[in-house]
């Protein structure tokens, strides 16, 4: 192991100790320190916010500088509609009339789009379910069935066919589904334990370090 | 220093801690487990190469999260799936299209992308900026807009996802392009289960990050994790038992 890696191992088994054991100790020193990395992390972070607006410029002035057929006059509007609210958004306090334009923005484009793009999703859910529940096996039809019970527990209607609807789901989600869920959850928790170690150790090829040549 | 409610906690996370790093020492030294097949890792490869044959390329996401929160050894593993999966990109000379949504989780992949390249001997082809960024809001509809436009062969989401793994997976599917997915959340994973062509489920996911290493410790670290987990189904057991003849030992052992 060279040099800058074994410095780089130190940091992160120092700084993720001080993180684990703030969880654990009552303790001011080690409380403090560990509230100051949490701080470094996020003005860390927040330097990379000019790699994400330099990546994002850089894609779209690429599609308008070749004219990319389809794609460049969206890319513009993009770009104008970045530089718009970011004006906008940066002057909000020094301008009142420049306050109201990005309220505008946020309140009649932003929120719209984002209720629609959410509506999407019913659509989505629509297609796979339909192509979930069609199959011939006994674990397709297992799947279905509960999910009619389900589907039907939560829908007004459900009750009015038939009372047992929502007795039977209700045994579903909590007895079948919840032991499924709790030895999931068990799973998880102690697969990102040993994640954490591979990748303080620099074993975990996301990690810092990536793990390259382990 | 540490409390009482927290000192049974502490001693056990320590405990699982020491168990793990023995079990990785000991796959280092030549111990290494038997690993069952993991099809959706397996799958990567065909991926790849169904992008060769197509001439189209690979959409690969860790996830919408980034690397300070609650999700971030999902997307620690994400990152290394989409690194694994550069590396067979510049192997066979494919593009990948890598996207996230938040900044910090861009420059950690473009690095682990960077150092892929560089394994596979191709630095030169690797460019800064090939990870496409778009904040939380509009990343769904970014990957709707590259399974439309770009019409990828494959679409890899293993990490952090919840509505994002909804609309890339039907999306790309409208394209024809094969969908490998993974989350650790329950609620996505029989979405994913019912949509997917291949998926990983649960702790599958953090342990693809071992799956994919050419380090044994790293496998062996699985090993460790399957002997806790007989722990704590015998906790369980135990705990269970003891309950039912009316005792609360464990549970007062476990609240210290």
């Amino acid at each position: 192991m060279n040099e800058k890696r074994l410095a780089l191992l130190a940091a992160q088994v120092f700084l993720i100790g001080v993180i684990v054991l703030d969880f654990f100790a009552k303790q001011e020193t080690i409380n403090y320190v560990a509230s100051n990395i949490r701080m470094w992390a996020v003005v860390i972070a927040a330097f990379t916010l000019t790699l994400g607006a330099a990546s994002l410029g850089s894609f779209h002035v690429g599609h308008i500088r070749r004219r990319t057929r389809g794609e460049w006059p969206f890319s513009l509007w993009t770009l104008l509609c970045i530089v718009m609210t970011f004006f906008f958004g940066m002057t909000a306090s020094a301008i009142p009339q420049s306050d109201a334009a990005y309220k505008y923005l946020t309140n009649t484009v932003l929120n719209l789009i984002s209720t629609a793009t959410f509506g999407i999703t019913g659509f989505y859910m629509f297609s796979l379910a339909y192509r979930s529940f069609v199959g011939r096996s006994i674990d397709v039809a297992l799947f279905l069935l509960s999910g009619i019970f389900v589907i039907l527990m939560n829908a007004p209607s459900g009750e009015v066919i038939w009372s047992g609807f929502p007795i039977v789901a209700t045994w579903i989600l909590d007895v079948p589904s919840m032991a499924g869920t709790r030895g999931f959850v068990m799973g998880v928790g102690l697969g990102t334990l040993a994640t954490v170690l591979r990748a303080l150790l620099g074993k975990e090829k996301g990690g810092v370090g990536g793990g390259f040549g382990g | 220093m540490i409390p009482v409610g927290r000192q049974a906690g502490f001693v056990l996370v320590l405990s699982m801690l020491i168990v793990i790093y023995w079990a990785m020492n000991r796959a280092r030294k030549g111990k290494a487990p038997f690993f069952r097949k993991l099809a959706a890792i397996d799958a990567l490869e065909e991926c790849v190469r169904r992008a060769v044959e197509m001439g189209k390329p690979v959409h690969v996401s860790p996830g919408i999260a980034n690397l300070r929160d609650t999700s971030s050894a999902e997307m620690v593993t994400g990152i290394g799936v989409v690194g694994y999966t550069a590396r067979l990109a510049a192997k066979y000379g494919i593009q990948i299209i890598p996207t996230c949504s938040w900044t910090d989780t861009q420059a950690q992949l473009e690095e682990c992308i960077r150092l892929s390249y560089l394994q596979e001997g191709k630095g030169d082809q690797y460019k800064l900026g090939t990870v496409r960024y778009a904040p939380q809001s509009s990343y769904n509809l970014m990957v709707v807009g590259i399974a439309e436009t770009e019409k990828p062969a494959a679409n890899i989401m293993i990490g952090t996802h919840m509505q994002s793994g909804l609309f890339g997976m039907e999306s790309m599917r409208r394209q024809g392009a094969i969908n490998i997915a993974g989350t650790i959340r329950n609620i996505l994973s029989a979405l994913f289960a019912g949509g997917c062509d291949y998926f990983l489920m649960g702790e599958e996911v953090l342990a693809a990050g071992a799956y994919i290493s050419d380090d044994p410790s790293a496998k062996g670290s699985i090993r460790g994790l399957d002997m806790l987990k007989l722990f704590c189904s015998a906790l369980i057991l135990v705990g269970a038992i003891l309950a039912s003849v009316g005792s609360d030992i464990l549970m007062r052992i476990l609240k210290y």
